[in-house]
C-alpha cells in the first residue's frame, strides 16, 4: 500500500472520527488496537515482529531501575531483530530464503524502542507502564515511515491532549501539502515534466542529461520523502500530537552539518544523541564521531555497501568541514555584505550539490557505476 | 495558509483565498496522481 493511495486516506479518516468518538481514557488502547488491525491486514509479519519488540522494550522499561547491562541485553535482542532482516534483504537475490520482506516500519520502531530504553536508563524518563509503552509504539501516523518520535513528546501530548479546531485544521493542512508535495510537484513536476526534459536532451548532451537527472533525484527525493513526512505529521495533529518535524529546508543549508540537522532530523538527532555524543565522549574525536554516526545512518537504511560507501560519503564531508572550521574560526574577518551573501550562496551550491552527488552512489547500479557516473559528468571530455 | 492571507488581504478576502487555495490543491493532487508513482530509491526501511 503507498501512502498516496485512497486506502490510507481511509485508514487516516476512519482512526480520527473513531478517536475523538471514544471516551479519553479509552484513545491509547482504540489507537493501538486500529494500529494493530492496520498491521494484520497490511502487513501481519510487521505486526508481529512489533508485538515482541514491545515486549521486549517494556520488559526492560518496566524495571524500577534499568541497570547498564539490562539495558544492553535488550538492545542487543533488538538490534539482532533489525539486522536479521536488514540482511536477509540484503542477500535475497542469493535465493538463501524464498522472500524475505522487511516488515513495515521495522527501521522506525526498533529505533523507538532503543530510545525508550536508553532514556529509562538515563533516567530522563520515569517508570512507564503497559498501557504507555504500547501506546507510543503502535501509534499509526508515524508507524509506517517517521518520524522517530520521543517518548517525552508522546506522553506530553497525550497528557494536555484536548479536542483543538486549530490543531485540526493545521492537520488537514499539513495533510494537504504533503500529498501536493508528493503529487503536483514531484510526481508530475519533477518526475513527469522535468523528465521529459531530461529525455529530449537524450545522448546529445549526455554530461548535462546526467547532470539532470542527478538533481531530478535529489530533488524528488527531498519532495516524496517530506511530504510522507508531512502527511505523518498532519494525521498525528489531527489526533492531538505534535509530532517533531523532519525537514527544515534541507538544500538550502550552507554547510554538510547543517544540512544534517535538517534532513530527516529525527534520524540525525536520534544518532547524534545516542551514537555521535557517546563516541565523541569516549574517543574526544569529533571526526570519529562522525564516521560512525554516518555509517549507522547509512545502513540503517540498508545493509549493503553503497549505503556503507554513502554513510562514508557523507561522513568525509563533515569531517572535512570539521576541519575548515577551525581554519575559519582562527582566521575569520568580516566580508563586506554583498561579498558575504555571495560566499553563502555559493557554500549553499556546493553543500547542495555534494549531497545530490552522495545521492548517485544510492541510485546507480552499485558504487563502480557511480564512479562511471561522475566520470561522464565530470570529466566527459577523457 | 489563512494568517498569511488574513494579513495582506483582511478577513472576508483571507476565508475566499483559502477556499480557493485549498480546493486548487486537492483539485491538482486528484488531476496529477494520475501520473505513475515516483518510486524511491532510498533504502529498504
Amino acid at each position: 500500500m503507498h501512502l498516496l493511495s485512497i486506502t490510507w486516506l481511509f485508514w487516516i479518516w476512519i482512526t480520527v472520527s473513531l478517536y475523538w468518538i471514544v471516551p479519553r481514557s479509552g484513545r491509547v488502547e482504540l489507537l493501538a488496537t486500529i494500529t494493530g488491525i492496520f498491521l494484520l491486514v497490511h502487513a501481519p509479519v510487521s505486526g508481529l515482529v512489533l508485538v515482541v519488540c514491545t515486549l521486549i522494550t517494556w520488559s526492560v522499561a518496566r524495571r524500577a531501575a534499568v541497570t547498564t547491562p539490562v539495558a544492553i541485553a535488550g538492545i542487543g535482542v533488538l538490534v539482532m531483530i533489525l539486522i536479521t532482516f536488514k540482511l536477509g534483504q540484503s542477500f535475497d537475490h542469493l535465493r538463501l530464503l524464498e522472500t524475505v520482506v522487511i516488515p513495515l516500519g521495522l527501521s522506525y520502531y526498533t529505533f523507538r524502542c532503543i530510545h525508550l530504553i536508553l532514556e529509562r536508563l538515563k533516567g530522563h524518563v520515569e517508570v512507564v507502564c503497559f498501557r504507555d509503552v504500547v501506546g507510543y509504539l503502535f501509534f499509526l501516523p508515524t508507524i509506517v515511515i517517521g518520524p522517530i518520535h520521543r517518548f517525552g513528546d508522546y506522553r506530553r501530548d497525550l497528557i494536555r491532549q484536548r479536542f483543538d479546531p486549530d490543531l485540526l485544521s493545521e492537520g488537514v493542512e499539513r495533510i494537504i501539502y504533503g500529498y501536493a508535495k508528493i503529487a503536483i510537484l514531484s510526481n508530475y513536476l519533477v518526475g513527469a515534466v522535468f523528465g521529459r526534459y531530461i529525455d529530449r536532451i537524450g545522448d546529445d548532451a549526455m554530461p548535462l542529461s546526467l547532470y539532470l537527472t542527478t538533481v531530478q533525484e535529489g530533488v524528488n527525493l527531498y519532495l516524496q520523502f517530506s511530504g510522507l513526512s508531512d502527511v505523518a505529521i498532519g494525521f498525528a495533529r489531527l489526533l492531538g500530537f505534535r509530532v517533531m518535524e523532519n525537514f527544515n529546508w534541507p538544500y538550502l543549508q550552507s554547510n554538510i552539518a547543517a544540512f544534517w540537522r535538517s534532513w530527516h532530523i529525527s534520524l540525525s538527532q536520534w544518532c547524534r544523541d545516542y551514537i555521535y555524543s557517546v563516541v565523541v565522549s569516549i574517543s574526544r574525536s569529533p571526526a570519529l564521531g562522525a564516521i560512525c554516526t554516518m555509517c549507522v545512518i547509512g545502513l540503517w537504511h540498508e545493509i549493503s555497501f553503497r549505503f556503507l560507501a554513502w554513510g562514508a560519503w557523507h561522513a568525509t564531508g563533515i569531517i572535512i568541514w570539521q576541519r575548515s572550521r577551525m581554519v575559519t574560526e582562527r582566521y575569520s574577518f568580516e566580508l563586506p555584505g554583498p561579498i558575504a551573501a555571495s560566499v553563502h550562496v555559493l557554500k549553499v551550491v556546493l553543500t547542495v550539490h555534494f549531497v545530490w552527488f552522495g545521492f548517485v552512489i544510492l541510485n546507480a547500479d552499485g558504487v563502480w557505476a557511480a564512479f562511471e557516473r561522475y566520470r561522464l559528468m565530470l570529466l566527459f571530455w577523457l | 495558509m489563512y494568517g498569511y492571507f488574513h494579513r495582506w488581504f483582511g478577513p472576508v478576502a483571507a476565508h475566499v483565498l483559502c477556499a480557493l487555495w485549498f480546493s486548487a490543491l486537492i483539485v491538482g493532487i486528484i488531476l496529477t496522481s494520475f501520473e505513475p508513482v515516483v518510486e524511491i530509491r532510498y533504502g529498504r526501511l
